[in-house]
């Protein structure tokens, strides 16, 4: 039997977190519980993946569980690494100005820290189900893994 | 025939999972703790291949 299966990547686990932070050369502040934004908030971004529409306080904005920042640099802005309601991790960061250096690191939206992340947890899990894998960056971006038996 | 397992990563992190070379349920199992791992399955669908068998293993019950 085969089959096909698409899956939405959710941040669980912090160690593949960190992983994936070193893979994409993000700088994982373990235990900083606050990041380098704007500073406050001045109800200037309203849009449906706003923070406060997902659930996390104006007031909370620059907390975290963890940060996440850009090697060497202090004005680039930090993620802050922050647990989700349904005890998932989220990342949370200020947008403005592709987070001032940010963006080019994890992505936009995180897209390449959530990329890495997929990429560190799924090599790891068919590894263990004794599969050898083969990494290929297609020219799209997209990465492959391949596993066989 | 290999068993295989074809992981495509977008670059917004989205995942899809492709499996050959499995007999019976045994590629749900082996991508099941995978999928657990990564997050929220959307969506599944049987190949080709999946529907042969139970055709073939029909015409055999005849």
């Amino acid at each position: 039997m085969s089959h096909v299966s698409k899956v939405d990547v959710s941040f669980t686990d912090l160690n593949e977190i960190k992983e994936a932070c070193a893979r994409i050369g993000a700088e994982f502040l373990e235990g900083q519980t606050t990041h380098r934004w704007f500073g406050n908030w001045v109800g200037d971004y309203n849009t449906a993946d706003a923070a406060y529409k997902h659930g996390v306080k104006p007031e909370d904005y620059g907390t975290c569980l963890h940060a996440i920042g850009v090697p060497g640099s202090k004005t680039a802005y930090e993620a802050g690494v922050i647990r989700n309601q349904n005890g998932t991790y989220g990342i949370i960061y200020d947008n403005w100005c592709g987070g001032k250096g940010l963006e080019k690191v994890i992505g936009q939206n995180a897209d390449t820290l959530k990329q890495a992340y997929a990429v560190v947890v799924a090599k790891k899990q068919v590894q263990r189900k004794g599969f050898r894998v083969v990494e290929v960056t297609k020219d799209d971006g997209r990465i492959q893994l391949l596993a066989t038996k | 025939m290999p068993q295989q397992i074809s992981i495509m990563v977008g670059t917004d992190g989205a995942v899809e999972i492709e499996t050959t070379g499995f007999s019976g349920k045994s590629c749900k199992d082996a991508t099941a703790g995978l999928e657990k791992a990564l997050g929220v399955t959307k969506e599944v669908s049987l190949k080709r291949e999946y529907h042969q068998q139970v055709r073939q293993q029909q015409r055999a019950q005849r």
